[in-house]
């Protein structure tokens, strides 16, 4: 029977292609590689150890300490490196759960429709009320202080907006031929959703994920900023911008891990933009269009 | 059709007489504003719930109370030593020290115009009392009688030799009684629950409430405090600025802000950041040793923690600090604290008998403990900066220091309110805090010894250590200085060898003003006595 359905699969893609055709895919996803390499390998890669209070306090870079000291003796660029094995974990495993909760709910949404639909989708839209940062804030204090308690707090402002891109993308495939064709033969409605529905919303979800990646880092080192995330004395990209700002006559205090940020948020935003670009059908076709 | 020369310029004429009378209006408004009252700046790391001043007993609070509500004695300057009189025309003491009569000026009013009377002075002060917050243990075992409109009498079980510099603490500020009363304020014994009035205490509507040189203008705790002059003000040096503005700024924020300013100054200052100042003509920087004390306690009572409680563990944190270490993150002019009481007090302990690092003593102790490596949280106020030194930078260090003997300790930083209630209730176990003097005398420092004011927060109750309390209540009823000198110093040698406090540094004050100002200099008990500034 399975010869009755049509073609699940969204189309093929050139990827080295499309990458030359996306110089910016290859900036973002070069930064964005680094980074994760410095990441695994920090212990190996940094100078010195995150917490070693061993050097004179404050100071200035230099070939010793390229990015200079902290208040408290600590290597700067030590601290910097192992800032990315927090920011950059956290934020995959954030967006992974928040992309999985939101597809299964705009999934189930937008399969279901009417009350089904109707309940999932005031309950996005009660997170969607309140600014992303100020929701996270929330949660984060109440649940209080910390890593874990900040992460969360990213999840619950993340997920409802891959509920509504998900919901909006089944409600297409739904009214396809090839998903009626599943109904018609009485196929479960998990299986069809999971077989049939979800892998043809993937591109959409990869884009807003790799979009989103810059966000939770930057929410992460929000709240890490304003003292809800990391504790002191873990080095986190977002609390050592905050110890910057007692000591702003050490201005490579901030400064380096700020820049840390700074490259791999543009770094997934390139990637993401990029992704957009090749994965959404409108604007591969407008490339191919100026390609020929 | 060609318009003529001077029906060209007609039109030029009103325009021109517009322009002139706008320019002479903005060099009128100009001239308004050069000849009124400047604006005074002063920017603080603010440590402030309320201004009620006698529930208040925070240092922001200081800055605002003493310069809205009068006090009975008050400070030349800088001059701790010397308490000099203000709502007192005359006053003596009799009876060793045990009975102080006081006379009242009679020329003071509130800033409503009402007279300020004995009966004034005799609610104000058993409100303090009664209401028995933070700073009523100021005047803990005080009797107070007025004796005729403009007559006061206290009375004291022990000699209270120090009365004079604690009715110099803004938290014995003076309130218009009826005002007060009017809303829902008492001094009655059942105040602490009957008492209402600290709200309007809080709004601008308190106008009348006290007799400063300044009046409430707005009240936020976490952003701004401003002040407006009183109109009505009965001394003879008016106030000196249109406005008094006293803002929450962090450090950075502050060295930045005094450069660029006028009529401005900074408190929080570190001796780092002020280093960053010297030759700027603009500013005048002093530097001098803080009253400031941080210090380390661990909890004694076995059911807050039964890690902290334990003594062998106290010793081990004793001696596993490097003080010397600590004092790197003050900067330049911060000195070890040798005990509680800060250097320039009677009574302070000379360095030499200060706590040194001694990591074998530690380590032993710590195995005795029996502890091992069990976790034990420090608690300190994440968003406190003293004297330029944040409390997370201190913790961070703290930390350092005691992981590097054995110990495991975890950081939890908290908002200051937060960390104050749980401090104040005498539940946080391992706790980063500091202590200002309320009253430049040793006294103050009795605080720390079982069953008083911090001994009860650290889980430290009367009869805890018997032979800390007897010198400690031989020190009430010692009047001369020398021998006042030797307990003092007696008791912080005992509290070093077995308190459940570990005195670590004072920090270097530094404060730093515009030079368009006088008399900005730093006072202890005021941080900075608004009522004494004035533009040059």
């Amino acid at each position: 029977m399975s010869e009755l359905a049509l073609p699940r699969r969204a189309p093929r893609f050139h990827w080295l292609k499309a990458s030359r055709r996306q110089p910016l895919a290859v900036i973002g996803a070069t930064i964005a590689l680094t980074w994760i390499v410095i990441a695994v390998f920090a212990p190996l890669i940094a100078p010195y150890g995150s917490l070693a209070q061993t050097f004179t306090p404050a100071q200035s870079p230099s070939l010793h300490h390229l990015f200079g000291t902290d208040e408290l003796g600590r290597d700067v660029l030590s601290r910097v490196i192992y800032g990315s094995r927090v920011s950059i974990p956290i934020a995959l495993l954030l967006v992974a759960l928040a992309s999985s909760i939101g597809c299964v709910v705009g999934a189930i949404a937008g399969y279901f429709r009417g009350l089904v639909d109707g309940a999932l989708m005031r309950a996005v839209d009660l997170f969607f009320a309140f600014p992303p940062i100020i929701l996270a804030m929330v949660v984060a204090a109440v649940l209080g202080r910390g890593l874990q308690n900040a992460a969360l707090a990213i999840v619950v402002v993340a997920w409802p907006s891959y509920a509504r891109v998900v919901r909006g993308l089944v409600l297409s495939v739904g009214d396809s031929e090839f998903v009626q064709s599943a109904r018609l033969m009485g196929t479960p409605a998990r299986r069809a959703l999971f077989r049939d529905v979800l892998p043809n919303v993937a591109g959409p979800v990869i884009v807003l994920a790799t979009l989103d990646l810059a966000n939770a880092i930057l929410l992460l080192s929000g709240l890490s900023f304003l003292g809800l995330g990391a504790q002191p004395p873990q080095a986190e990209w977002g609390s050592m911008v905050a110890d910057g700002t007692q000591y702003f006559q050490w201005w490579w205090m901030g400064t380096f891990p700020g820049l840390a940020i700074f490259t791999v948020v543009l770094a997934f935003n390139f990637l993401g933009d990029s992704l957009r670009d090749v994965l959404d059908p409108r604007t591969a076709w407008r490339s191919s269009e100026e390609q020929a | 059709m060609r318009q003529s020369p001077v029906r060209r310029a007609a039109w030029l004429l009103p325009l021109s007489a517009t322009l002139a009378l706008v320019c002479a209006l903005a060099a009128f408004g100009a001239t308004t504003r050069s000849s009124a009252a400047p604006t005074l700046v002063v920017d603080n790391s603010f440590t402030i719930k309320t201004s009620d001043p006698q529930r208040a007993f925070d240092p922001s609070a200081s800055i605002i109370d003493r310069a809205i509500y009068d006090t009975l004695f008050t400070y030349n300057k800088d001059d701790l030593a010397n308490p000099v009189p203000l709502l007192v025309q005359s006053w003596k003491a009799t009876n060793g020290a045990k009975r102080f009569t006081f006379q009242l000026k009679t020329n003071v009013h509130f800033a409503n115009g009402a007279p300020l009377t004995s009966a004034d002075v005799v609610f104000s002060l058993n409100r303090l009392i009664n209401i028995k917050g933070n700073p009523a243990f100021l005047l803990a075992g005080i009797k107070v009688s007025a004796h005729g409109k403009y007559t006061v009498v206290m009375t004291s079980k022990t000699p209270a030799t120090q009365l004079t510099a604690i009715l110099a603490n803004p938290s014995t500020g003076i309130v218009n009684s009826k005002l007060v009363k009017a809303h829902g304020g008492t001094a009655a014994a059942n105040a602490s629950t009957a008492d209402t009035a600290e709200q309007f205490l809080n709004t601008p509507a308190s106008i009348g409430a006290g007799s400063g040189p300044y009046t409430l203008k707005a009240y936020s705790t976490t952003s701004q405090i401003s002040l407006a002059p009183n109109a009505k003000y009965w001394g003879t040096k008016k106030p000196g600025f249109g406005t008094v503005v006293v803002r929450n700024m962090i450090a950075p924020t502050q060295l930045i802000n005094v450069q660029r300013g006028s009529h401005e100054i900074a408190i929080d200052l570190s001796a780092d950041q002020a280093q960053t100042l010297n030759g700027n003509a603009k500013v005048h920087v002093s530097l001098q040793p803080s009253t400031w004390v941080f210090w380390l306690f661990t909890n004694n009572d076995p059911t807050v923690s039964a890690i902290t409680s334990n003594k062998q563990f106290q010793t081990a944190v004793r001696y596993a600090l490097d003080y010397k270490s600590i004092l790197s993150v003050a900067g330049p002019g911060a000195i070890q604290a040798p005990g509680m009481i800060p250097s320039m007090f009677l009574g302070s302990l000379p360095q030499k008998d200060a706590i040194k690092q001694n990591v074998t003593k530690a380590k032993a102790a710590l195995a005795a403990s029996g502890v091992a490596s069990q976790p034990v949280t420090l608690e300190y106020p994440s968003d406190l900066t003293i004297n330029g030194v944040p409390f997370t930078t201190m913790a961070q260090k703290v930390q350092a220091n005691l992981q590097s003997v054995g110990f495991n300790v975890q950081l939890s930083g908290s908002p200051t309110s937060n960390w104050l209630t749980k401090y104040r209730n005498g539940q946080m176990a391992f706790g980063l805090s500091l202590w200002g003097p309320d009253y430049p005398d040793p006294a103050d420092y009795l605080a720390f010894t079982p069953g008083q004011l911090v001994g009860l927060r650290a889980g430290w109750p009367k009869g805890s250590d018997a032979a800390i309390e007897k010198l400690a209540a031989k020190a009430l009823v010692t009047t001369a200085p020398a021998a006042r000198k030797s307990i003092y110093q007696q008791i912080q040698l005992q509290l070093n060898e077995r308190g459940p406090f570990f005195p670590l540094m004072q920090p270097t004050q530094v404060f730093v003003a515009t030079s368009d100002l006088k008399n900005a200099v730093y006072n202890a008990e005021y941080d900075v006595d608004v009522t004494q500034v004035s533009p040059k």
